[in-house]
């Protein structure tokens, strides 16, 4: 038998309904269940004591205009981390660049840093610290 | 003299017809794939080897094929025909996924679910094109791009069709590069594959720890025939996020995963025998089995954009793409495809959360056809 005549004898029909709708609520129910976790884990979590509040240091760091999208030119780019770096002085560790782009919201710094790393433009200078390449080379 | 004619008789090379060459040939085609193109080489190689070895042509009756009670080939297909070795692969699967991202932003799972619509819409079509009834569900669960799960559920509803069911599902994840790209320029526009996706929130290592439990407890009660592959799953994720036994989750994501996948690989490979492989039922299967990868792929992008119409934070299409179990490929593809669009947008994380639900859904979904089917 083929055709629509099979997949009715077969009870195809309810049968891949049935299926779909299963697991599509299923999967529902579950990322409905896993985001309500935070949210339970936070109840049983034990309430920090109150901190007494410090008045916030100045910054002192210069504050950058980061673009909501970074630019697709990898020069571009480059020189709008610069701009963010420069607090940072010459030469500096990744982490405290990652530190320094969140500070002024950068999205995926990981990303564009290991672009530049690729690039050759993010060089190291021994040590666990990296420095931009000098334009002229 | 006789002795001599007798063992020439006996030989490989006289009892060869064109149909273990032909085999030959594809063997030879998924060793070049894995070794010269790098496709899915892990499962590629064994498998690619396998049809070698289950080709050699020999004289029935000494205990030497696959198929012949008490050779050492049947031996290590029972580890297939009964399961074991699906079930091992998903406590290895379970040892190496990180749900870190899948946690973070749990909508993304929906992606996972709709994928699997591709395993649905196969069903039907398989049942239409003549396959009986068992049959029809054991081709269908390649939608969902699982190699293990496809053979599990096809050992349970119709061992007979392990090999081409096994050659096609792993044939065509290892053609993710070339069937999913034109799939997702075709269903997407350049400004929907340049969407950015947020930031993923921090997730503590509770959730970590109870979400194999919760996922447990849903989707095993929900349909408890996906308990050996589920089951294992969600045991090896335990022991890889309580931290408390490294030892044991190392070697479930080393040793005893790569050792099951040596032994599924070669002996499924090996169970391609020429005289049970080249039948018209294998190239209805090939057929359906692309269109079934197609329609998983074009049902979770399209999805994703219905998710878009009523849904303030966008999410990219593309990750619908990643919906179905294919991992790490397809998340590698949309990842890919984003990064041509607009190389500033890293979509692998998020794509990643969708694959790991695929893994979840597909086998929901060979749980839900062995339990409607058995």
């Amino acid at each position: 038998m083929y055709g629509l005549a099979a997949i009715q004898q077969a009870n195809g029909w309810a049968m891949a309904g049935t299926g779909a709708c299963i697991v599509l609520s299923g999967l529902a129910i579950l990322a409905t269940l896993i985001s309500l976790v935070p949210h339970l884990t936070g109840l049983f979590e034990p309430k920090a004591a109150p901190v007494p509040q410090e008045t916030p240091e100045k910054d002192t760091t210069p504050s950058v205009n980061v673009p909501d999208k970074l630019p697709d030119d990898l020069n571009d780019a480059c020189t709008i981390f610069m701009e963010i770096s420069e607090s940072l002085g010459d030469e500096f560790t990744l982490e405290d660049l990652h530190r320094r782009c969140k500070e002024v919201n950068v999205a995926h710094p990981h990303f564009s840093i290991n672009r530049f790393r690729d690039a050759g433009v993010l060089i190291s200078c021994g040590e666990g610290f990296f420095c931009w390449k000098p334009k002229s080379e | 003299m006789d002795l001599l004619i007798q063992f020439l008789t006996n030989t490989g090379y006289y009892l060869a017809d064109y149909r273990h060459f032909l085999m030959w040939g594809i063997g030879c085609f998924f060793l070049y794939l894995a070794i010269a193109k790098n496709y899915e080489p892990l499962l590629l190689l064994p498998i690619g080897f396998g049809v070698l070895v289950g080709n050699v042509p020999f004289f029935k009756g000494f205990g030497l094929g696959i198929y012949e009670n008490n050779s050492v080939l049947h031996y290590l297909y029972f580890g297939v025909t009964t399961g074991v070795y699906p079930s091992i692969v998903f406590l290895g699967l379970g040892a190496m996924t990180d749900f870190t991202s899948l946690l973070a932003r749990p909508k993304l799972m929906l992606l996972g679910a709709a994928a699997q619509m591709g395993i649905f819409f196969t069903l039907l079509s398989a049942l239409a094109l003549g396959f009986l009834p068992k049959e029809a569900g054991s081709i269908a669960i390649i939608g969902g791009a699982d190699g293990p799960t496809s053979i599990f559920l096809t050992a349970k509803l119709a061992p007979h069709l392990i090999g081409p069911i096994a050659i096609a599902a792993y044939s065509y994840m290892a053609l993710i590069p070339i069937i999913q790209p034109p799939i997702m320029k075709l269903l997407t526009t350049e400004a929907e594959r340049r969407i950015h996706m947020p930031d993923m929130r921090p997730v503590s290592q509770k959730e970590l720890m109870i979400f194999p439990v919760i996922g447990l407890f849903l989707c095993c009660f929900l349909a408890p025939a996906s308990i050996p592959l589920l089951g294992t799953f969600f045991f090896g994720n335990i022991m890889k996020v309580s931290g408390v036994v490294d030892r044991l989750a190392n070697t479930a994501r080393t040793a005893i995963i790569d050792t099951a996948t040596i032994f599924l690989g070669v002996t499924v490979g090996a169970s391609t025998q020429a005289d049970v492989f080249l039948t018209g039922k294998s190239i209805g299967i090939f057929f359906l089995g692309a269109i079934a990868f197609s329609i998983a792929t074009a049902s979770g992008l399209i999805f994703a954009k219905i998710l878009n119409l009523f849904s303030k934070e966008k999410i990219n299409p593309l990750l619908g793409a990643s919906g179905v179990s294919a991992v790490p490929g397809s998340a590698r593809e949309v990842h890919m495809m984003g990064l041509k669009s607009d190389p500033t947008n890293y979509l692998l994380m998020h794509a990643m959360a969708c694959n790991s639900s695929g893994v979840i859904g597909s086998a929901i979904c060979a749980g839900i056809l062995w339990s409607f089917l058995v």
